[in-house]
């Protein structure tokens, strides 16, 4: 064994071991070199606001991806809850003349019925995760398509301030973001309960062997899972002022990707939802760039897409070379 | 990166205290049956393996192994100890204490002497070399107090010990016998030299070696049998007596190291046109000599480090694990030592760790 080799610093197995700080990196000299090439429009206190305001809203379908995903599963209905959770909510209000915090109860209520839908199909009946959320999204967003119309608008003032208000200069989403980050953050890592994920992610049979009641704990999941994506649709709603069936389009693979650099493994077992919050954040970084840039939109997905292979590719060798 | 396995996650897991986890493996203090498999099904699905290393440098305990080794005959049991020493010294920072008891002959009586005096309360393991059945009561004793006891180059194996390291008596008095067969074309008067009639390993190769001559080798004839009491001396003596009153010998099989030095001391006090077969055992210094002058013909070897080796390393798996072996016999390899093939001590540390136990 020759100890002086051990001793020498490898990049790769500190990168490996330190995602947060290799992200906080990466999103820093993202800012700071964006900043120095474009300063009147990236580098400013407001785009950096504009930056986590972007990713706010669709940050609780992000830590729900990435609960699911380390559990060693994936919902790919998160974007349909969210649609029919800010459409329900909408309809409660302009139809049924609810006021918003009934609005939003019947509706989070509603979203623990979707996800345990989800979560008993797949745990009891043993459907892959995979076509269950692929088939309960197309039902949900079909629910939502019926009973959205032409949208709903022109919320109440209370319910539109929630989104829209701001706080040291900064929207309410931000701050509702952080809360949610922080939360679930804490309970990923405190608590025995959520760490049981980890487990059943990492190896379902040990999980099995240590008495851990998958099905529950899976079906929980997918629970907590479609109330975070329903939560970001009454955030929408509330921060737009409308809701329309084609909010939540691709928000599947941006919480993926998002979750991927953030260093989750997509086979389960492994991340955290706080370096996947950092993943979202170079997300969001890279899609402010581009419209900085005055990219396509619609290439911006495409962009998206290539970054979570790099993403995926790069998680690999890095992972491979330090184990 | 794959997280490491720790006690403190297969405790998480599955929602116990570490020191439930670590009662389940090592098989002590009161645990639920329920619980102490889940854990172990546990550790085997996720390969835990204890870090036992951590645990004993953070506890304050020390263990003591008593080795009880005979004085005689010393080149071949120094070897033994030899090995006993080297891994007694890689122990010491697992806070392994060994201690070394020599009897001045390997004899029934002299043994269970000192082991009827024996004060075990602070003895954790016992590896002995046991001259006799009659040490059995004894080594069950021991191992009914909860010591477990491992032997070493003789064997009682309808006692309680947790398992035998050495040779495989069988195989060495059947390889004696075809060896002297060979060399002698089949044909001769053949002596046996035994070390003493109550040394049950002495014996057994005896009865082996006789088995084989009968069976395969019917026009050689065992002339005589012979006991030199464990002492080179009286070896030479009696070969050399021997061969002065003329007795036609063709081959002389030698049950020890001691009677096989004795023999070759003989050799090279007589004059001889043609000297007979020799086979003995062991390949202490003088043997190695005696094969390379031709005073004898080849040696059984058993591999003596291997044997102190591992009896210690085996006792300390024991105290610190728990092991519980998968067989009684952990057999050294048989290696035959001749005129071009005598440096044997050298290939058994050579060999060491990698295939000299015979599983």
């Amino acid at each position: 064994m020759n100890i002086a080799s051990d001793r020498r610093f490898n990049l790769r197995s500190f990168l490996a071991t330190r995602r947060s700080l290799a992200l906080l990196v990466l999103i820093v000299g993202f800012f700071i070199v964006f900043s120095l090439l474009f300063p009147s429009t990236f580098g400013t206190y407001d785009n950096f606001s504009l930056i986590l305001l972007n990713m706010s809203a669709e940050a609780p379908v992000l830590m729900a991806m990435a609960i699911i995903l380390i559990s060693g599963e994936i919902d790919l209905s998160l974007g349909a809850q969210m649609v029919l959770g800010g459409i329900l909510c909408g309809r409660f209000m302009n139809v049924s003349g609810f006021s918003p915090l009934l609005s939003i109860i019947i509706v989070l209520l509603i979203s623990l019925l979707t996800g345990f839908i989800n979560g008993v199909i797949i745990s009891k009946l043993k459907v892959t995760a995979f076509i269950t959320t692929l088939s309960t999204g197309m039902i949900f967003l079909g629910i939502a398509v019926m009973l959205a119309g032409t949208g709903w608008t022109n919320f109440p003032l209370d319910f539109t301030a929630m989104g829209q208000a701001k706080l040291l200069g900064i929207q309410m989403p931000v701050f509702y973001m952080l809360i949610v980050v922080f939360i679930m953050s804490f309970l990923m890592a405190k608590s025995r309960f959520f760490r049981q994920y980890y487990y059943i992610g990492g190896n379902t049979k040990a999980a099995n062997l240590s008495g851990i009641d998958i099905d529950k704990m899976k079906i929980i999941s997918f629970v907590i899972a479609g109330f975070l994506a329903t939560l970001a649709g009454i955030i929408t709603a509330a921060r737009y002022n409308v809701t329309l069936p084609n909010i939540g389009t691709g928000v599947e693979l941006r919480a993926v990707t998002a979750a991927v650099i953030g260093g989750v493994s997509f086979t389960g077992g492994k991340g955290n939802v706080q370096d996947a919050a950092l993943g979202a954040v170079f997300i969001s970084c890279l899609n402010n760039v581009l419209a900085v840039l005055k990219v396509n939109q619609n290439y911006q997905f495409c962009i998206t897409g290539i970054v979570l292979i790099l993403a995926i590719v790069l998680d690999i060798k890095i992972t491979k070379k330090a184990e | 990166m794959k997280k490491k396995i720790t006690i403190k996650t297969i405790a998480d897991m599955c929602n116990v205290s570490v020191g439930t986890v670590d009662r389940a493996l090592n098989k002590r203090g009161r645990i639920n049956t329920e619980t102490r498999s889940k854990i172990i099904a546990l550790c085997e699905e996720l390969g835990y393996t204890p870090n036992t290393l951590a645990r004993v440098l953070a506890s304050n305990r020390r263990y003591k192994i008593l080795v009880i080794i005979p004085k005689e005959p010393s080149d071949f049991f120094s070897l033994i100890k030899r090995g006993m020493e080297a891994a007694a010294e890689e122990a010491k920072k697992l806070k392994f204490d060994v201690e070394f008891l020599s009897p001045d002959r390997s004899i029934p009586y002299e043994q269970i002497e000192i082991i009827s005096n024996l004060n075990t309360e602070d003895i954790d393991g016992i590896i002995i070399n046991p001259a006799s059945h009659l040490l059995a009561p004894y080594i069950n004793g021991f191992v009914d107090k909860g010591i477990p006891v491992i032997t070493f180059s003789s064997d009682i194996a309808e006692s309680k010990r947790l398992c035998y390291i050495g040779e495989n008596v069988k195989d060495a008095g059947h390889v004696s016998g075809e060896l002297m067969g060979k060399f002698l074309n089949g044909k001769g008067n053949v002596i046996i030299m035994t070390g003493a009639e109550n040394i049950e390993s002495h014996q057994s190769r005896k009865a082996w070696f006789e088995k084989v001559i009968r069976n395969e080798y019917p026009k050689i004839k065992i002339i005589g049998n012979y006991y030199y009491n464990e002492k080179e001396a009286e070896a030479d003596l009696i070969i050399r007596d021997l061969l002065h009153t003329g007795t036609d010998i063709d081959g002389i099989f030698v049950t020890s190291s001691a009677g096989t030095v004795g023999v070759a001391m003989a050799m090279e006090k007589i004059n001889l046109e043609l000297r007979p077969v020799v086979i003995g055992f062991d390949a202490v210094d003088y043997t190695k000599q005696a094969l390379k002058d031709n005073r004898l013909t080849a040696t059984i070897c058993q591999e003596p480090y291997s044997q102190g080796y591992y009896s210690i390393k085996f006792m300390i798996k024991r105290l610190l694990e728990g092991w519980q072996p998968d067989r009684c016999f952990y057999y050294t390899k048989l290696n035959i030592a001749l005129k071009y093939h005598s440096d044997i001590e050298k290939i058994d540390i050579d060999m060491l760790g990698k295939d000299s136990i015979c599983f």
